[in-house]
């Protein structure tokens, strides 16, 4: 069994990457097998810092021949390093597993010697797994850039999602912060993966990546706006097929980069590019709708309630009428709020009584509805805008603060790719 | 106050609606013989009767309203105290409309409490899903136990049966001393009432356990401390079945 040591080290080079979903997946126990993967996701536990446990996550190794600017895990970077064997890695999944303290495991790794070797190694650890051990539960791997195309296919009919992490929005920031890797590297396995995924949909085959493919990039380390970012992030959705696209706020961890900014930025930019990336996935809203190309999103406003601020014209809705996709883009109104009042309306009209009682939220949404004709909000745009504002009730300043001290968000570091 | 008791059994809830109709009485509540009532309060005691109960099970299948003894009976597992009477007040909506199906009517305060409590018990449900915990005993089978607020062993032995198909456990409401038993064949529900349970674990146990907090506490980022997110998600009356919360 591993040492208790050598687990800290590989866990502490692994936890900066954000991704811990074990959802998407409904693969099946087999005969002799144990485990399978629950559609939903689920947690089993919580750390002090308030993020979910859901899959074992940890490197196989923390050395690293890159030297990325932004990593803990550079070559330059003085910190412990271990290597763990793939015995030893099913080992600790499935006793882990078997005490149900977690749903699978998100095996990755620091550039060990080449990328070839490393995700030889990676596969050979979820080979082990899957057919030595017979576990049949949930595994996020992640793929190396650059590594050989025929590995990466093989490792995608044993993961249930593989990410291949972009880490920056464009390829010159890329060029610049991680010098070693390359836009090429990165896209080109993406777009293998989306290929193979889509022909294995076709064929109805659910055996390759059941949960699809993630990726992830830090935002704030270099000059791009969210407009790019948020475009970037569709594209991703459209051209790559992808699942997620996760953000991560930069943080200073490397004082001597003379490439990187000064300071840490704050986690409220990572929120709001989260809110706009629900907008685009679930809302139906696209890019364009949410932000011009050269701006960033408001600090002020949600995307969605700075929209409906900048549509005058589309409001107030009447909440008995509207179709559904009209509902979830007023401000305050989400999927369960919409789906309530799309049942109950069938039942008769509803007034604001109803809403009420049925705990949709209206202190944002009264300003954007109508109920039987009747409007209880305020339409002067002015004070408006001074009600929805986040600083108004002194969200703004407790979110802005939680995070901005330096030494603190220890945030991106995809201590990993 | 009108409150209706019964023996807590289906039969005796349905009993309670006929004799409702029949009566023509409407109870603010309907409950378990033993909790306390004040004097004013006019106690109607029900008896069960399988043959009342039998016509309002029959009616309530002619109801448009799908699955609504389906839903009774998961309602029933519910922890809290006025489940009888939620449970009550939405049957009463089903037959009074029975021509329509009610279940999604959410601006009536009936059908809304009663999703709600349903509601309540799936969430502990998929909660626990993530927050048993297994350890290894003497004897080699797994062994968990835990402390919910709704009846929920049965609804979760389903879940553990398909992932650990050939290993035996067994999930303890210490609560209830209720236990799901699973040998990797076959599984029971066993309500143990006043019996002793006593368990020995495996001497490899503590090693896990060991592992278990290392992973814990590495794969925290200090800095991004945020207690309140972590208690609204893992709340503190669950910390005593969990080892990494263990002090």
């Amino acid at each position: 069994m591993i040492s208790v040591e050598k687990l800290k080290i590989l866990t502490e080079s692994a936890k900066y990457d954000v991704s811990c979903s074990s959802s998407g997946s409904s693969r099946k126990n087999t005969r002799a097998g144990i485990g399978n993967a629950a559609i939903e996701g689920i947690c089993h536990s919580f750390t002090q810092d308030g993020r979910c446990i859901s899959l074992l996550k940890i490197l196989l190794s923390n050395f690293c021949c890159y030297n990325c600017e932004f990593c803990v895990n550079r070559t330059s970077n003085d910190i412990p390093r271990a290597r763990a064997t793939p015995d030893e890695i099913c080992e600790l999944t499935m006793s882990f597993y078997k005490r149900n303290l977690i749903e699978g495991l998100f095996l990755s790794s620091a550039i060990d010697a080449s990328p070839d070797k490393t995700m030889e190694n990676l596969y050979e650890t979820v080979y082990k797994l899957r057919k030595v051990y017979r576990f049949n539960g949930y595994i996020h791997l992640k793929g190396i850039p650059s590594a050989d195309k025929k590995l990466i296919l093989k490792a995608g009919e044993l993961a249930d999602r593989m990410s291949f992490n972009l880490e920056l929005p464009t390829e010159k920031s890329l060029t610049l912060l991680a010098p070693q890797k390359s836009k090429e590297g990165i896209l080109s396995p993406m777009k293998t993966m989306s290929d193979e995924y889509k022909n294995a949909k076709k064929l109805n085959f659910s055996g390759f990546l059941p949960a699809g493919q993630t990726t992830q990039m830090i935002v704030g380390a270099s000059p791009e706006t969210d407009g790019h970012i948020v475009r970037l992030t569709q594209g991703l959705y459209k051209n790559f097929s992808l699942k997620r696209v996760y953000f991560s706020s930069f943080v200073q961890t490397n004082p001597n980069s003379k490439l990187l900014p000064a300071s840490t930025v704050g986690l409220l930019r990572e929120h709001r590019l989260y809110q706009a990336d629900w907008l685009l996935r679930f809302y139906g809203f696209s890019a364009e709708e949410i932000v011009d190309e050269n701006e960033n999103l408001s600090v002020e406003y949600d995307p969605k309630c700075g929209w409906a601020l900048k549509h005058p014209e589309l409001f107030p809705v009447e909440v008995n009428s509207a179709p559904p996709e009209m509902l979830v883009r007023i401000p305050g109104i989400g999927f369960k709020s919409a789906y309530k009042i799309v049942a109950a309306r069938k039942y008769g009209a509803l007034d604001f009584e109803a809403l009420i009682k049925m705990r949709v939220v209206m202190k944002r949404a009264i300003n954007f509805i109508t109920c039987k004709g009747k409007f209880l909000g305020t339409d002067n745009p002015f004070a408006l805008k001074k009600l929805l504002s986040c600083a108004q009730d002194g969200q703004l300043t407790s979110q802005l603060s939680l995070f901005s001290d330096t030494q603190t968000s220890l945030e991106v570091l995809t201590g990993q790719l | 106050m009108i409150i209706f008791t019964f023996d807590g059994t289906t039969n005796g809830f349905l009993t309670c609606v006929f004799e409702s109709y029949y009566k023509k009485i409407l109870p603010d509540q309907i409950v378990f013989p033993g909790v306390q009532y004040s004097l004013v309060d006019e106690i109607v005691e029900i008896p069960t009767d399988d043959r009342k109960a039998e016509r309002v099970l029959l009616c309530i299948k002619k109801a448009r309203t799908p699955f609504v003894f389906r839903d009774l009976k998961l309602s029933f597992k519910s922890g809290e105290e006025n489940k009888f009477t939620v449970a009550f007040n939405y049957v009463k909506q089903v037959i009074d409309n029975k021509d329509i199906d009610v279940s999604t009517d959410f601006a009536n305060r009936a059908v809304l409490d009663f999703s709600d409590c349903l509601r309540r018990t799936f969430n502990e449900v998929h909660r626990f899903k993530g927050f048993i915990r297994f350890s290894q005993t003497a004897n080699g089978f797994f062994y968990a136990h835990y402390s919910p607020d709704n009846d929920i062993t049965e609804l979760l032995l389903p879940h553990f049966k398909a992932r650990y198909k050939n290993q035996a456990f067994a999930i303890h409401d210490v609560k209830r001393n209720v236990l799901a038993l699973y040998d990797g064949k076959q599984s029971k529900i066993i309500y143990a009432d006043d019996a002793a349970i006593t368990v020995y674990f495996s001497e490899e146990e503590k090693t896990f356990r060991d592992l278990w907090k290392t992973y814990y506490d590495s794969v925290n980022i200090p800095e991004r401390k945020n207690r309140k997110q972590m208690i609204g998600h893992m709340p503190r009356k669950y910390w005593k079945d969990l080892p990494e919360k263990y002090q």
